[in-house]
């Protein structure tokens, strides 16, 4: 079950986290955990022996996860959670809208006659539009959406999803100028042991996505052309590479569980000074 | 799999290179159990066209514009499933698993279930076994048995001693083959949780794995909090509506001292106006 050790971590060359804190302060201090996050699609199996083939990898969907170690608790106020900017354009179409006041001036009279006036304007339907002002929602999109969410008074989570592309690429926030949460200790003592921060990116194994596995003997790969890129033979290859590094990313020891998630990358945030 | 990644490598370009299209073909080719080597699979606008897809199961697989005209599959094996919206009719509300009822959390849970009339029947018919010792063997009446059978709801107890009893008997029985792996794996149960106004709300599986959760934590709330009502006593059961309430008030005041031990003890007006002057500072 152990696959050849270097190995065991393939699935995290889609993304690539790193976290670190402010040391924790006593008497209900804040300590600020930032979370540095970057996803990655690329070619791989290029410059490793044992592939016969290389292929593309990139995550379509991800979830990060921040627990604080007791007697550390989250401080929900501060948890940073990424609501898309709106910006509202509104547009006075004020031209078009004085042309048909002057338009309908000499032909009709408001109120002294209902009927009249409103078969004029339907009439002069290419106005009737501008009577409103005309609003437009303009929405800031940002590649990757980001929905936050509680797991109890530990644990916090955040799940990624593309918003116009196919998978996730790049950095989801700044992750200087926006640390992911602030912890909270209570007490008046310094913990005896350090409480640990523990960041972890998981997926399902649906959300990997692996494409185009190129053969590298060039006689092996013209037997693939003209083939269909959604030809069952291509989608069962690739469910097969997804199988083999899932098996070859499980912990030794871990339990074979194909609905637990997949463990992309672990890391205990360091303690930084502060500047 | 084994440790020599490089003959996995070698099977992956085997199915690339297949002669065949047949899903089951490749999958007997992965050397992967076939049941499951489709769970998660990317799909999209393959041509399935005629094929016998039964014995594999494709929960979270994405089949999106596949075409699926004439295949014969396993009642419950696209439950969990990404179809088309003409393939709507591949799913049925059975998405919960044997192994689901087996979880140990859910116990403590007041819940309803309801079997698959066919898959259950087809399950016992495949034990060989009458319906008198099946149901000793679940621990319920056989008139109980009849009604899970038909489909009825039936209590959670009911469905965890029919999952026990289908995984016992085929281990007397030595039931190994892939075919009979896939029958017991496949979707079959729908949970269900009572109304306040009578009838049943379904939950999903995914509600189910939440609550499965959430009775996980409340468990240990109430174990740090020295409750004496936890875990061992399964006579005292919570409604999935009352673990997301716990929930909420232990998360809020995660230092509070306040005991909850009953819904009665809620109820008395004392409770509230408790929680209000929680230790919030």
């Amino acid at each position: 079950m152990v696959l050849i050790n270097n190995r065991r971590r393939l699935l995290s060359e889609v993304a690539s986290l790193d976290a670190w804190h402010s040391p924790i302060k006593t008497g209900a201090g804040k300590t600020q955990v930032s979370v540095e996050l970057t996803f990655k699609e690329g070619r791989l199996g290029g410059d490793d022996e044992d592939f016969p083939f290389t292929f593309k990898m990139a995550l379509k969907r991800a979830t990060l996860s921040v627990s604080v170690e007791e007697p550390l608790l989250i401080d929900r106020r501060s948890i940073a959670r990424n609501v898309p900017e709106a910006l509202i354009e509104q547009t006075k179409i004020r031209s078009l809208r004085e042309k048909m006041q002057a338009n309908m001036g000499g032909k009709t009279t408001f109120g002294t006659d209902g009927l009249s006036s409103n078969f004029s304007i339907g009439a002069n339907s290419s106005f009737a539009g501008a009577n409103a002002e005309e609003t437009k929602l303009v929405q800031m999109v940002p590649p990757i959406l980001v929905v936050s969410e509680p797991y109890g008074a530990q644990e916090y989570r955040w799940t990624f999803e593309p918003s116009f592309t196919a998978t996730l690429l790049g950095q989801p926030w700044d992750p200087v100028s926006e640390p992911r949460l602030a912890a909270r200790y209570d007490f008046a003592e310094p913990p005896k042991i350090c409480p640990e921060v523990e960041v972890t990116l998981t997926c399902k194994l649906s959300d990997v996505m692996i494409e185009d596995i190129q053969p590298k003997d060039p006689s092996v790969r013209d037997r693939l052309k003209g083939r269909y890129s959604y030809d069952a033979r291509n989608s069962a290859a690739q469910q097969h590479l997804k199988q083999v590094l899932r098996v070859a990313n499980l912990e030794p020891g871990s339990m074979d569980n194909r609905f637990s998630g997949l463990v992309l990358a672990t890391v205990m945030s360091a303690s930084e000074p502060e500047d | 799999l084994t440790s020599d990644i490089k003959s996995h490598l070698v099977d992956t370009l085997r199915i690339l290179l297949a002669e065949s299209e047949d899903l089951k073909v490749l999958a007997d080719l992965s050397g992967l159990d076939p049941f499951s080597f489709y769970e998660g699979a990317d799909l999209r606008n393959a041509d399935l066209g005629g094929q016998d897809l039964r014995g594999l199961s494709f929960f979270e697989a994405d089949l999106r514009g596949a075409n699926l005209g004439g295949v014969r599959y396993d009642k419950g094996a696209f439950n969990g499933s990404i179809l088309s919206d003409k393939h709507k009719g591949f799913q049925d509300q059975f998405d919960g698993r044997l192994s689901d009822a087996l979880l140990e959390p859910l116990r403590r849970v007041y819940m309803f279930a309801r079997f698959r009339p066919e898959t259950l029947n087809e399950i016992i018919e495949f034990l060989s076994i009458s319906i008198q010792k099946f149901s000793e063997s679940a621990n319920i009446s056989t008139t109980t048995l009849r009604k899970a059978k038909k489909g009825y709801v039936i209590s959670f107890e009911t469905a965890v001693g029919i999952s026990e009893a289908i995984n016992k008997i085929s281990d007397q029985l030595n039931l190994k083959s892939v075919e009979f792996s896939g029958k017991i794996q496949i979707p079959m149960i729908e949970f269900l949780s009572d109304k306040v106004t009578g009838g049943f709300n379904r939950i999903s599986r995914e509600e189910l794995l939440n609550i499965n959760a959430l009775s996980v934590r409340i468990t240990e709330s109430r174990a740090a909090r020295g409750s004496t009502n936890i875990g061992e006593n399964l006579l005292w059961r919570d409604r999935p509506r009352m673990l997301q309430w716990y929930d909420r008030i232990y998360n809020d005041r995660p230092h509070s001292r306040i005991r909850v031990t009953s819904p009665e003890e809620i109820n008395s007006p004392v409770l509230p106006d408790l929680f209000d002057s929680g230790a919030d500072d």
